[in-house]
């Protein structure tokens, strides 16, 4: 574990040391060296954890997530380097120190063995991201995704962390692998019923829930593209992971508390999907695609099965890759045309036909296309829900149709349809978001030959 | 005791916006970025915001954000407001009468399209009076020519001999008059305040933003290229300069529309827009026209239309009390200086007063109460107005130029834009002749009917 963080906590005497020309460069390219260390963590191991210590540990459920967010530093780092051109060297360094902070709390957080440590890069990986979102946001309506961002998870954490004082308090500690053989229950009384509330609450908003979902399109468009890219492909699953830790604390009481979760998650996949096809701003049609997709995982990490855990992990990794590309695609537009409207964006197959490349497999992927990763978690997380109760298959079976409805649409308007008046020429895609694209699609190919490695079973 | 409670809380600001910290700016500043961005805040500016909106859909509210710069919200100078607000199908050329009769139908229904609920409705004080063309022996046979293109796009226009012109209008003196052609139907006057307000309310309840100052300069994808001309360039930012002062915002747009009436052709010519691309310049320049005020008592009644001597003086009844407004176009060796609106009461005495009373022989006593002068968004090119996307900025359009017509064609000149925007192509009406090649190939397309 030393051998990333440390590494990574380097990257910020890097970035603000090193001469202006070769800054970028040198971020870009040592963070890629990070991410290739990284993939040691998913080799298996006999051991249920490893690198085992106090305060951190790797298990089968925070290797994928930890790798992923090793991968998309560098890319994080690609996509910012054209909208950050025209400022001063400072303001450059200060952005790219404010994603580090945010990777190095995120690694924390993936690999903490502890709730406590848990927590607070939980909650540390939220400063970062403020500062990105109203700082170096384009709208005034910045101010007011941010305040919606910090309010949301702050008010939904701060019982969290009086559960986790508590459970401190009752067990006498809160050291992972201690309670995965010692299996806490709390009473079936009010009182552990919102303990466990309390517990769940903070990633359902992070994760989100349909019901308190609204922070997320605020932020995803605000956001500039580095931000939205963290937000979507890494915080979120943040509250999922999140999730999948805490429900060995929580029972019995979750055997009645997942009802409401499950309902709002699987009508609010439904009900997004559905929005999305009445979005005119294009970065929030893939933000509330994002919410879509992670109602399934929240619905399936609170059944507590095998195959959902499995479902989730997969559609959590596949999720991250999927909406970071799409969010790149669509800072792509945004740079080239200064506009997020369908409606002025629209008709750029004839324009960027290699691109429209990209746009087709990034669409793809989304809508579960065979034999994608997102397919197989698709298909597990809805099997699984059929398997607990056969009624969800409808509401299930909606939202994939909604999502494939939305994703074409998306497609169509985007690359298809009447060539815009005021688009004639139009500045050609260049190496760097060529190389973003298929930094982002390979992996996601790769990953068709050998999905073990993200699905959460032990190996 | 509760009223002197409350006057010692500061004066709140709008409604809508509650709270506002002491100190800051009453009017709105721009905001960093916009999809569209109107430069000029008149009628047609209005228009095209307006127009934009609807065009969406039913996404307006959160749809395409638009943003109306205007650098007077006083509107001192501006044409719309001091414009006599005659509308007229009898032009020469079939899109100015197509432009026409879609405005005459749309301030018919001025309420359906403008109406704001909840606000009371608009009255324009329309008075369908008509207009009358006087033409001399020599230009009969052109204008019988014009009438018949005027009827076949279906403008109710009849043709009237000078018995008949006796008849109807006994206050007229007929020498020298061998016909005449009279508008039957959407010909008259309306007030231009309260349509360019009306506009104002609706777009902005549809969620058009505006802001007070002046686009002096722009940043193209230009500035980033090698030197080596460039075939074509987008505008990426347009600086909005606050008044009085050398701040200035830079907004990040998608697409500029250029609604700057007489100053037109001088935005074209602002900082930032690569020389090599804006040739051939704009013609566009303000022209100082007079417009005089005057009683008599004795005059033509409430039957008077607006009435165009052969001469090229003209006049029509402003109000119903024995009051009368008109001018002349001078020619074009006279043009006054457009530097500022003074007005010249000398030409009125010399000029336009002896013809007027040669045609109406009871405005030989009149008593002169008021005049002003405005601007005329001059093409000189063909007093034509210019329309459309530029062939060198790609995400420039154009709606400026009209030459005196400005305010009757400008809900079709919005229209027309705010298409091709949203749609990619004209739908309503075809206006591509009226598009920027015109100037580029050099063929003008003139209008006979400019007064």
């Amino acid at each position: 574990m030393l051998k990333i963080i440390i590494p990574t906590t380097m990257l910020l005497p890097l970035t603000l040391l090193s001469p202006p020309k070769h800054m970028w460069t040198n971020i870009t390219l040592h963070s890629f060296l990070i991410a290739s260390i990284s993939l040691q963590w998913l080799t298996p191991t006999y051991y249920p954890n490893k690198g085992l210590t106090p305060w951190t540990s790797i298990d089968q459920i925070s290797s994928p997530l930890l790798v992923l967010s090793c991968w998309l530093l560098p890319l994080m780092f690609m996509a910012s380097q054209n909208h950050l051109e025209q400022e001063p060297t400072t303001r450059k360094r200060i952005f790219t120190s404010t994603i580090i902070l945010a990777q190095t709390s995120i690694l924390l957080a993936f690999s903490a063995s502890e709730l406590m440590l848990f927590y607070i890069a939980f909650e540390a990986t939220l400063i970062p991201t403020l500062i990105l979102i109203t700082r170096w946001g384009s709208q005034p309506e910045r101010l007011n995704a941010g305040i919606y961002l910090l309010f949301y998870t702050l008010a939904s954490s701060l019982p969290l962390l009086i559960a986790i004082l508590h459970l401190q308090n009752q067990i006498g500690t809160l050291y992972l692998p201690m309670l995965k053989l010692s299996h806490p229950t709390l009473n079936n009384s009010w009182s552990g019923l919102i303990a466990s509330l309390a517990l769940l609450l903070a990633f359902m908003v992070k994760a989100p829930l349909y019901g308190l979902h609204l922070w997320l399109p605020k932020a995803h468009v605000e956001a500039p593209i580095a931000g939205s890219m963290l937000l979507a492909a890494l915080l979120l699953k943040l509250g999922g992971y999140g999730i999948m830790r805490i429900t060995i604390l929580v029972n019995p009481p979750s055997n009645n508390l997942h009802y409401p979760f499950i309902t709002l998650a699987l009508w609010g996949a439904l009900m997004t999907s559905a929005i999305c096809l009445r979005q005119i701003d294009l970065k929030s049609l893939i933000a509330y695609s994002s919410v879509s997709h992670m109602g399934l995982v929240v619905a399936a990490t609170m059944i507590q099965t095998q195959w959902a855990f499995s479902g989730a992990m997969i559609l959590m990794i596949s999720h991250g890759l999927t909406s970071s590309m799409l969010f790149c695609l669509a800072n792509t537009n945004y740079e080239r045309t200064h506009s997020r409207i369908l409606l002025l964006t629209r008709g750029l197959q004839p324009l960027l036909p290699l691109m429209a490349t990209w746009w087709l497999l990034a669409n793809l992927t989304n809508m579960a296309l065979p034999p994608t990763t997102n397919l197989m978690a698709e298909l597990t997380i809805v099997i699984a829900l059929f398997n607990w109760s056969s009624l969800t298959i409808i509401l299930t079976g909606t939202a994939i149709l909604l999502t494939a409805s939305y994703t074409l649409y998306m497609l169509m308007m985007t690359q298809r349809g009447t060539l815009p008046s005021h688009i004639t020429s139009i500045q050609n895609s260049s190496t760097r978001e060529h190389l973003l694209m298929a930094l982002h699609m390979i992996p996601m190919m790769l990953l068709i030959l050998k999905p073990e490695l993200i699905s959460g079973v032990p190996m | 005791m509760a009223q002197t409670l409350r006057d010692q809380l500061p004066a709140s600001g709008s409604g809508g916006r509650g709270w506002v910290p002491p100190g800051t700016h009453p009017d709105p500043r721009p905001p960093d970025e916009a999809d569209v961005v109107v430069v000029g805040g008149g009628v047609v500016g209005w228009s095209v915001a307006y127009w934009l909106k609807v065009l969406e859909g039913w996404r307006r509210r959160h749809g395409m954000k638009v943003l109306v710069v205007e650098r007077d919200p006083m509107y001192s100078r501006a044409s719309t407001v001091l414009s006599a607000g005659g509308i007229r199908q009898q032009f020469s050329l079939r899109e100015n009468i197509q432009m026409s009769r879609f405005s005459a139908s749309f301030l018919r229904d001025i309420n359906k399209y403008l109406g704001v609920p909840n606000e009371p409705p608009i009255d324009i004080q329309f008075q369908p009076s008509g207009y009358l063309f006087l033409a001399s022996p020599q230009n009969a046979a052109a204008l019988e020519a014009t009438v018949k293109v005027q009827r076949d796009e279906g403008a109710q226009v009849t043709l009237l001999s000078p018995t008949q012109l006796k008849e109807k209008f006994p206050w007229m003196n007929t020498e020298d008059v061998a016909v005449a052609s009279y508008g039957l139907e959407d010909e008259g006057w309306f007030d231009p305040w309260t349509l360019l307000n009306a506009f104002r309310r609706k777009a902005i309840s549809l969620g058009v933003q505006s802001c007070s100052g002046e686009v002096r300069a722009f940043v193209t994808s230009a500035n980033h290229m090698l030197p080596s001309a460039p075939p074509s360039a987008r505008i990426r930012y347009a600086h909005v300069y606050m008044p009085d002062s050398l701040e200035y915002q830079p907004v990040a747009c998608a697409i500029v529309v250029n609604a700057a009436g007489a100053w037109a052709g001088k935005l074209l010519e602002a900082e930032g827009l690569p020389r090599g691309l804006c040739q051939p310049p704009l013609p566009i320049q303000p022209r100082k026209r007079y417009v005089f005020t005057w009683h008599c008592p004795n005059g033509p009644g409430l039957s008077c239309p607006f009435v165009i001597d052969t001469s090229g003086a003209y006049f029509r009844r402003d109000g119903s009390a024995g009051n009368y407004l008109g001018g002349m176009s001078p020619p074009k060796e006279e043009e006054p200086d457009a530097s500022d609106l003074s007005v010249d009461h000398g030409y009125f005495q010399e000029q336009v007063w002896p013809r007027l009373a040669r045609r109406v022989p009871a405005f030989e006593s009149l008593r002169v109460r008021g005049s002003w002068a405005g601007y005329y968004d001059y093409n000189t090119f063909d007093q034509n107005g210019v329309l459309g996307p530029h062939p060198r900025l790609e995400n420039l359009f154009l709606a400026a130029g009209f030459s005196g017509h400005g305010l009757q064609h400008a809900p079709a000149a919005g229209r027309a834009v705010a298409e091709l925007v949203v749609k990619g192509r004209y739908e309503t009406l075809d206006l591509r002749r009226l598009g920027w090649d015109r100037l580029v190939a050099g063929e003008p397309l003139q209008e006979h009917g400019v007064v």
